[in-house]
């Protein structure tokens, strides 16, 4: 189950660059803001439940807060305000081969993401063969990763990625990974997942693949909920107000940051 | 632009509305099915020990024991990360690890025949007195050099997973105490070699270790908090340690500067290499002002560490 409260995340937006130390102390001292420190924020009383069996899609534009939305959920981001409840584990889908290690090896870098999602080296090792298998990496295992292709990293990435058994399963945008083949394995898998997890957060500007796998559909606009519902509605509404803003309002959207 | 979308905003605001009513109907709907769901989850959380069963609920209070709970979780993290550092200095390299051994040992060697030979130093068994507190130094220097800029490194991960941000840090520290340790087994064999005797003094290491790694975690930490918002720093620091470098005993000894000895007891680095200069070369028992001032300045160096990282947990993210 995931319970967001009342969440609100503050970014904090600086000028050209981040505020010298200089700056700093005599701010504090002076007790006065000055340079170009700008509060941003993300969200502001959040709330939001998703329970157990929701396939939920979360849709807006950009800068709506969607990723951001995600790793709220995924602890990497602490609410400002607020309180996140997550129970179960989560396995983040997010920024897919960012975390290998180019000079560690394939092997070293299963066992270094495994620990990092929480795994024990002794209960990898039982995994190893199966990741590689899967990866079709057996020849490379002991390579470093920075010798490795785009495609080999992506699909290492995936392969380590997803062989775990989420009750959460987030994901940030579907990835297009390696070649036909893998691309066919890849996609079965994820259908498994999807089928497996308790609770499926997906964020895609796909609205054919939303409704595809979702049941339920969030949208964002600007840190909030905008609607929340079936699938099929939401996409629609939210498609027919994409399609009635004037190009150059789109275009402001995409300014915003997303993180 | 700003105002356009705030029209769009105040238009908007009556959905927002509905869809909040449409979010509580679900709650109360399917609220009934989902409680014994989460009592599950919440026992089975409790059962298995690693942290992605963990039940977490953010933003409560975290307390000290919390914190070295999850510490404690991320112990395989911290061994990896520790363990692959290692191998990545010395991958490819067909005497590979052997090197941590035989690198100070050969610096020794070559210290003593300068010394012996070319260079006439008062110090008697000068290499022997200088390594004994050039080690410990290196391994502060290299774990202050090297942790700030952990956070830094590690940005892909950081924005990745959840981890506790204070595992970079303290790998960095482990990495540096294990070459520490190598160095010492190398210095313990030059002792055999040069030195007259190898004194019962020997048994304070461990303890010296013990403080020093403390002192030392707490300034990572603290420099890393620094670094990671003042990008600067990290070139300042470096200088500050070579200045730091001059206000140690290493090289020199106390006795010998004369009127400005009073520096050296203001240098917290001082006491602690007081006690491997005690074990290794001199033999003799430290006095409890030693033991005094180096235990204090690791526990102030840990509490600084702490509020320091505990101020900042939440926002390094924010400043990567």
């Amino acid at each position: 189950m995931i319970d967001l409260e009342a969440v609100s995340l503050r970014f904090r937006k600086y000028g050209d660059s981040s505020p010298t130390l200089k700056q700093t102390v005599l701010n504090t001292i002076f007790r006065r803001s000055y340079g170009q420190v700008r509060d941003f924020w993300i969200f502001r009383d959040l709330a939001i439940q998703f329970r157990h069996g929701d396939r939920v899609g979360l849709i807006g534009a950009n800068g709506a807060g969607k990723s951001t939305l995600l790793k709220v959920i995924a602890g990497i981001y602490h609410p400002t305000g607020g309180t996140v409840r997550v129970c179960g584990n989560v396995a983040p889908l997010i920024e897919f081969g960012a975390g290998l290690n180019p000079d560690l090896s394939g092997i070293e870098n299963i066992y270094l993401n495994g620990a990092l999602l929480g795994f024990r080296p002794r209960e990898m090792a039982g995994k190893i063969q199966g990741i590689l298998e899967f990866a079709g990496l057996n020849d490379f295992a002991q390579t470093p990763v920075k010798y490795y292709s785009s495609g080999m990293v992506m699909r290492l990435a995936f392969s380590i990625a997803t062989d775990i058994d989420p009750e959460i399963l987030l994901i940030d945008e579907v990835f297009a990974a390696g070649d036909a083949e893998f691309m066919g394995r890849a996609t079965a898998r994820m259908h498994r997942l999807l089928d497996t997890s308790h609770i499926v957060v997906l964020v895609s500007h796909n609205m054919d693949l939303i409704k595809d796998m979702c049941s339920r559909v969030v949208w964002l606009h600007e840190g909030r909920v905008r609607r929340d519902g079936d699938a099929d509605s939401v996409c629609g509404e939210y498609l027919s107000f994409a399609a009635s803003l004037p190009k150059r309002m789109t275009a402001s959207g995409v300014e915003r940051r997303e993180a | 632009m700003r105002e356009s979308s705030a029209d769009r905003t105040t238009a908007a605001s009556a959905d927002y509305n509905r869809g909040g009513q449409f979010l509580h109907g679900l709650k109360s709907g399917r609220a009934a099915g989902n409680v014994v769901a989460m009592q599950q989850r919440t026992t089975v959380g409790r059962a298995g020990s690693t942290w992605r069963d963990s039940v977490s609920i953010r933003h409560a209070t975290a307390t000290v024991a919390a914190d070295l709970a999850d510490l404690f979780r991320a112990r395989y993290v911290v061994g990896l990360l520790v363990v692959n550092q290692l191998k990545v200095r010395y991958q490819r390299s067909s005497l590979g690890f052997l090197w941590t051994l035989i690198n100070p040992l050969l610096m020794l060697s070559v210290l003593s025949l300068f010394v012996g030979q070319v260079m006439r130093v008062q110090v008697p068994h000068y290499p022997v007195y200088l390594f004994s507190g050039l080690i410990p130094w290196q391994f502060f220097a290299a774990s202050v050099t090297n942790g700030s800029m952990s956070l830094i490194h590690r940005e892909a991960l950081i924005r990745k997973v959840r981890v506790p941000k204070s595992i970079f840090p303290l790998a960095e520290t482990l990495v540096a105490a294990v070459n520490m340790l190598f160095a010492m087994v190398a210095l313990f064999i030059m002792l055999q070699l040069f030195h007259p005797g190898v004194y019962a003094q020997l048994v304070l290491v461990p303890v010296g270790l013990v403080l020093l790694g403390a002192f030392t975690l707490g300034m990572t930490v603290t420099a890393m908090t620094l670094v990671t918002y003042f990008r600067d720093l990290e070139h300042i620091i470096a200088v500050l340690l070579q200045v730091f470098y001059f206000a140690c005993p290493i090289f020199y000894r106390s006795q010998d500067i004369g009127r400005y000895q009073w520096v050296l007891k203001f240098n917290p680095m001082t006491h602690f290499l007081r006690i491997f200069q005690c074990a290794f070369y001199e033999g003799v028992w430290p006095g409890w002002p030693t033991w005094a001032a180096a235990g204090g300045s690791a526990a102030i160096s840990m509490v600084l560490a702490y509020v320091v990282y505990k101020g900042c947990e939440h926002n390094y993210i924010f400043r990567l």
